[in-house]
């Protein structure tokens, strides 16, 4: 019979955070489970976010590829068709559809309001359900509502009571009780969606083979509760880009408060993969199903003076854990190299139709790349546009052999030249640096970027 | 066995008849059509596929039609200001010394990269002009699987299906998947072969995924040579020593001792002193992924 395929997506996740990464980091049902698997040493998110880094999971394509590495009009809620459009348009099909067409039962849940429905990425599964942190199938209702008012801000309340909504008035005061129940119940670390998809799918039984695909949200921020509740309401998820733009600097206590609210987040992430692996041994599907664990990119805690993801490629946000369980537990031998989410897909179909045991995954050489120039504000932010967009930029990286090179397109600068993570120069490694300028020149394909002279 | 060649020599016949009654009709497609039409027809092919794929190649060989290509990209990407595509050559092993120096002059003043696709496992296990099947890596032998070979060595050259696929179309197929090239320029052109007398501008192929892009197929021999002559492109020296169409040590003569302008380009054929051709073997060749 066909395995079953689950992928899990913590989102935000980097190795250090997990325990077959890093030995001291406190995750053992995470362990257990790579155990029985295959970790991948070197795997590499072809963008620092989420939006462009899933849509490579799903189509196999690089962000310059597939296009869908911007959030267009700046307002996310207005331009999610558009991105349905470029996942539909794409030379590549779907992941899920690929998996459909072969009589998979396909089913999602997904934390991340970026894979909302709306978004395109429900293209292709039989059933696709978003949690929120008000609980399940509450954010549909609010985009439509966000559409018409703006942000779910208390301030929009007398504005819907005047224009006489009242069914309005009572999804908005329903999804700010939620919220706030939630927020009240939740203790450190938070619960940004997780438990309810873990709930939902211990309370569902699927019809084999079936393919699963989470996203679980608990590693992203925010990490305290006190900026829980104003960056629901508000969605303002920007104070790490406020800190590298130099507009707000983060005290010292509160990077430290962050980092450790970070780490505890994992512990939760890996009691909730764990219970979901019980479950799967109890209900006798683990041995004949595939288990990919991994992330869609990691989160840079201020190493470089810089909080969050995105904006940059630095190692902590781009350097993702891959950890695959094969059918019967197989083993596969890995190959020197490096590991693209870009390659996840023929790997999968690969093991649906030959059970293969080989690395189809490792290459010579891989890739990252940002794109945005722009992005999405909220109002109360308006005013720091100009300073933030200083900081974004198209920027490329690339990977081989122990190098990375990565640049700023924009301006044809050097941003990092590294070998095993300690910077070396140019002229140190003249031909190494020029081969992978070589690589970059022909990744950058009809994009309109400058790169780095030859040394 | 015997049955089985007369059968296919007969079906060759038959083709060629076919090809040569049918020439005269796809003649007429474009016959009349001047050169500068011919030519915004080839730039149009550009321009739409400079707008809608990512990472366009430009398979060039040094000979006459693929550098014509690379010239029509070049004045495109000078219009247009986008970056220069870099070119893919295909090193068989067997190249003359004045190709490489073609390759080496043409990359540095027109300013493009150019990716290199090579069998080594292959050329580096060559002994006496062939290699033992047993020496190869998993790689090649399941090459020759799909092509269903059987035999302990294979020759080393370009003019047998076993030859031309591992020492060409494999290495072109890993380089677009290396590279992710989706759009590869060829110099193919409905003149000058019969399996690519129905050649269309834009053609699909699978795996790895990526269209093969043709501008020049309107052209005509003759037509290149105009253009060349027009734009004033750097000539292949072994044009002059009387070769029709280049390409490994062992497979290309000259049929003439004149230029190859100066020929009788329209009532002998071109590619006579090509051997791919004379074994009527193209059409095979091309369902492996050949151009």
């Amino acid at each position: 019979m066909k395995p079953n395929i689950i992928l899990i997506v913590v989102d935000t996740l980097r190795r250090d955070a997990i325990q077959p990464y890093n030995e001291k980091a406190r995750t053992p049902n995470i362990n257990n489970f790579s155990n029985d698997s295959n970790v991948f040493q070197d795997a590499i998110s072809p963008s620092p976010w989420t939006l462009p880094s899933h849509a490579s999971l799903f189509t196999g394509l690089y962000p310059t590829e597939h296009k869908v590495r911007n959030l267009p009009d700046m307002d996310i809620s207005t331009n999610f068709f558009k991105m349905r459009e470029l996942l539909r348009g794409n030379k590549s099909i779907l992941l899920s559809e690929e998996l459909r067409k072969r009589g998979y039962n396909t089913v999602a849940s997904v934390a991340n309001p970026i894979l909302s429905p709306e978004s395109g990425f429900d293209e292709g599964f039989d059933v696709y359900m978003q949690m929120d942190y008000a609980g399940i199938n509450t954010r549909y209702k609010m985009d439509n509502i966000r559409k018409r008012y703006g942000n779910l801000e208390l301030g929009i309340l007398p504005r819907i009571v005047l224009d006489g909504n009242v069914s309005y008035l009572a999804d908005v005061l329903k999804y700010f009780y939620d919220t706030w129940d939630n927020y009240k119940r939740s203790g450190q670390p938070l619960i940004k969606g997780g438990t309810s998809i873990l709930d939902l799918i211990l309370s569902s039984s699927f019809e084999q083979p079936f393919f699963l695909f989470l996203n679980l949200m608990e590693m992203h921020e925010p990490y305290l509760k006190s900026d829980f509740l104003r960056d629901v309401i508000n969605r303002n998820v920007y104070t790490n880009i406020l800190d590298a733009a130099g507009v707000k600097n983060f005290s010292q206590s509160l990077i430290k408060k962050y980092n450790k609210a970070y780490f505890e987040e994992a512990g939760l992430s890996d009691s909730i993969i764990g219970k979901l692996i019980s479950h799967l041994k109890i209900s006798g599907v683990y041995d004949n199903t595939v288990i990919v664990l991994t992330s869609d990119h990691g989160q840079a805690l201020r190493e470089k003076n810089f909080f969050g993801h995105g904006t940059f490629l630095y190692d902590e946000i781009i350097k993702i854990p891959l950890i695959i369980k094969l059918p019967e537990n197989r083993k596969i031998k890995i190959k020197e190299g490096y590991q693209s989410l870009t390659s996840l897909k023929d790997f999968i179909l690969h093991q649906v139709d030959n059970d293969g045991t080989e690395d189809t995954i490792t290459e010579d050489c891989v890739f990252s790349e940002e794109n945005r120039k722009r992005i999405f504000l909220t109002p109360n932010l308006a005013r720091f546009e100009d300073i933030i967009s200083g900081t974004l930029a198209s920027r490329r990286c690339v990977f081989r052999n122990g190098f990375k090179l990565s640049v700023n397109a924009e301006e044809g600068s050097i941003e990092e030249f590294t070998l095993n993570g300690s910077p070396v120069t140019g002229s140190e490694y003249p031909q190494e640096f020029n081969d992978l300028l070589y690589e970059l020149e022909i990744f950058r394909g009809n994009d309109n970027l400058k790169l780095p002279r030859e040394v | 066995m015997l049955y089985f060649k007369t059968c296919q020599s007969l079906i060759n016949i038959v083709k060629f008849i076919r090809h040569e009654l049918l020439k005269k009709n796809m003649d007429k497609r474009v016959e009349n059509l001047s050169l500068d039409a011919k030519e915004k027809i080839a730039y149009s092919v550009i321009e739409d596929v400079f707008n809608r794929f990512s990472r366009p190649v430009v398979v060039w060989s040094a000979g006459k039609d693929s550098t014509v290509v690379l010239h029509l990209v070049k004045k495109y990407v000078e219009n247009t200001g986008v970056n220069m595509p870099p070119a893919l050559f295909l090193d068989h092993g067997q190249h003359y010394d004045e190709t490489f120096s073609m390759l080496d002059s043409v990359s540095k003043d027109w300013g493009f990269r150019v990716v290199v696709a090579k069998n080594d496992d292959f050329i580096n296990k060559v002994r006496d002009g062939k290699v033992m099947v047993s020496d190869l890596n998993t790689e090649n032998m399941k090459e020759l699987e799909k092509i269903g070979l059987n035999g302990d060595t294979i020759q080393y050259n370009l003019d047998s299906e076993t030859g031309n696929h591992l020492l060409k179309t494999v290495p072109m197929k890993n380089a677009i998947r290396k590279y992710r090239f989706d759009a590869l320029f060829v110099g193919v052109r409905w003149d000058e072969n019969l399996a690519r007398s129905s050649e269309v501008f834009l053609s699909k192929r699978n795996d790895p995924e990526h269209f093969r892009v043709h501008p020049i197929l309107t052209f005509t021999e003759k037509d290149v040579w105009a253009y060349i002559f027009k734009y004033k492109l750097p000539i292949h020296p072994l044009y002059y020593k009387g070769y029709r169409s280049i390409d490994g040590k062992n497979d290309s003569k000259p049929i003439s001792d004149k230029p190859a302008w100066e020929q009788d380009l329209e009532n002998t054929s071109e590619r006579a002193g090509r051997s791919q051709d004379k074994e009527g073997i193209m059409e095979r060749l091309r369902t492996l992924g050949y151009m």
